[in-house]
């Protein structure tokens, strides 16, 4: 059915406020409420609703204090900041470039190291699936250091399809890891990646061998 | 003595400042520790996200406006949605179950008020209209509000069609905002 209408965003909004909506449920949404103000308020009513939800759930200690770890995660950025600026910028500009030539995507470390910006040590690692036009897609996650777990999952803008995946590293190395099926405008895959280490982009290639999003985990 | 406000402790956190940043951390992260390991049941992965999430918000604290809610509030949905996206990877079996969930439960009636909180005040009347709807919507509206689940998620989790998950989180969270404007004036 139609969200283009008011009856249409009510009906929706409980769903929004929750997070609940796919990207292109969300995207009609959110169209809509732009010029809304009754319906804007609505949502702003069940976003209370929905913020209270987590309000419940208990606080725990964790077993160390995560202020030292956090801070030390911010001390390198914070001295290599300049570098981290021009590197990303070219890495955007690359990224442009071998997008508008259409070769294949280039592999772009986010800084001078291959660490990546994250600056953690957490080994949990996700990005934005980002297609043509800088538009999210869905979302890549990996979790563990070595050998990590890869979940790949898109909602958005994807046509219906069997994708292959493939993950590369910082040095030049890369896989096909596995096939996703996008039916319905969504698709989801996980498993794990056996050459590549550590993966730092994940790319959804359709048959003729266009990248049709990419990850990139910091 | 001085209490800087939760929006102060993020401007000095976002530019890196040390005292702020460790203010900030010790005055949020046993709600963002409690989400993420709420979500996860793991504690050490708990803990990389609760990281994770404090070096989120430093890096895109400028994403916060407070016209749209609290501190807290933008705090813990970035962590909740690290957790969700942690827990893609895991199978479905290792979610916890709704009614697993004991502090979803009302509170008594006669609390000592040396355990009440402000925040746990704040939070009674949704225990109460949550105990008051449907068990269906209510695990419906508990994986979609806190676990993040989309509806899709709902209906292949509970084994019900996607139209049945959608109208159980229409009906509860109808019932929650009811119950909220009610609580209103006493809040």
């Amino acid at each position: 059915m139609s969200t283009s209408t008011c009856a249409g965003i009510r009906e929706r909004a409980p769903d929004l406020a929750l997070g609940a909506l796919t990207g292109s449920e969300r995207a009609e949404v959110v169209a809509h409420l732009d010029g809304c103000a009754s319906c804007q308020a609505l949502v702003g009513e069940y976003a209370s609703v929905a913020d209270a939800l987590l309000d419940l759930v208990p606080e725990a200690e964790p077993a160390a204090g995560l202020a030292p770890p956090v801070l030390a995660a911010m001390q390198p950025a914070r001295h290599r900041g300049r570098r981290h600026r021009v590197a990303a910028l070219v890495a955007a500009a690359t990224l442009a470039l071998t997008a508008a030539s259409g070769l294949t995507v280039a592999l772009v470390a986010r800084d001078g190291s291959g660490n990546g910006s994250t600056a953690t040590t957490s080994a949990l690692r996700s990005a934005p699936m980002v297609g043509a036009g800088d538009v999210t897609v869905g979302r890549v996650v990996s979790t563990g250091d070595r050998r990590p777990k890869l979940a790949v999952s898109v909602d958005y803008w994807v046509p219906d399809g069997r994708y292959q995946l493939s993950a590369a590293d910082g040095n030049g190395r890369s896989e096909p890891v596995g096939l996703l099926e996008v039916a319905g405008g969504r698709g989801a895959w996980t498993g794990r990646a056996t050459v590549v280490g550590r993966p730092v982009a994940v790319e959804l290639v359709d048959q003729a061998g266009n990248i049709v999003c990419r990850g990139e985990l910091a | 003595m001085w209490r800087l406000t939760d929006e102060a402790l993020l401007a000095g956190f976002s530019i890196g400042d040390a005292d702020a940043a460790e203010t900030f951390i010790a005055r949020f992260q046993s709600r963002v520790y409690g989400v993420a390991l709420a979500i996860t049941r793991d504690a050490r992965l708990a803990e990389d996200l609760a990281q994770e999430a404090f070096l989120r918000a430093w890096r895109h604290a400028e994403t916060f406006d407070p016209r749209r809610g609290s501190v807290a509030t933008w705090l813990i949905v970035i962590t909740r949605n690290l957790a969700v996206d942690a827990m893609r990877t895991q199978p479905r079996s290792e979610f916890l179950d709704p009614d697993e969930l004991e502090w979803l439960s009302p509170p008594a009636r006669e609390t000592d008020p040396a355990d009440a909180t402000v925040r746990a005040s704040d939070v009674d009347w949704l225990r109460r209209a949550l105990d008051d709807v449907p068990d269906e919507q209510r695990r419906a509206v508990v994986l979609a509000g806190i676990l993040g689940f989309t509806a899709q998620d709902v209906a292949e989790y509970e084994h019900i069609p996607l139209g049945t998950a959608k109208s159980r989180i229409r009906l509860a969270m109808d019932k929650l905002r009811h119950a909220r404007a009610d609580a209103e004036p006493a809040r």
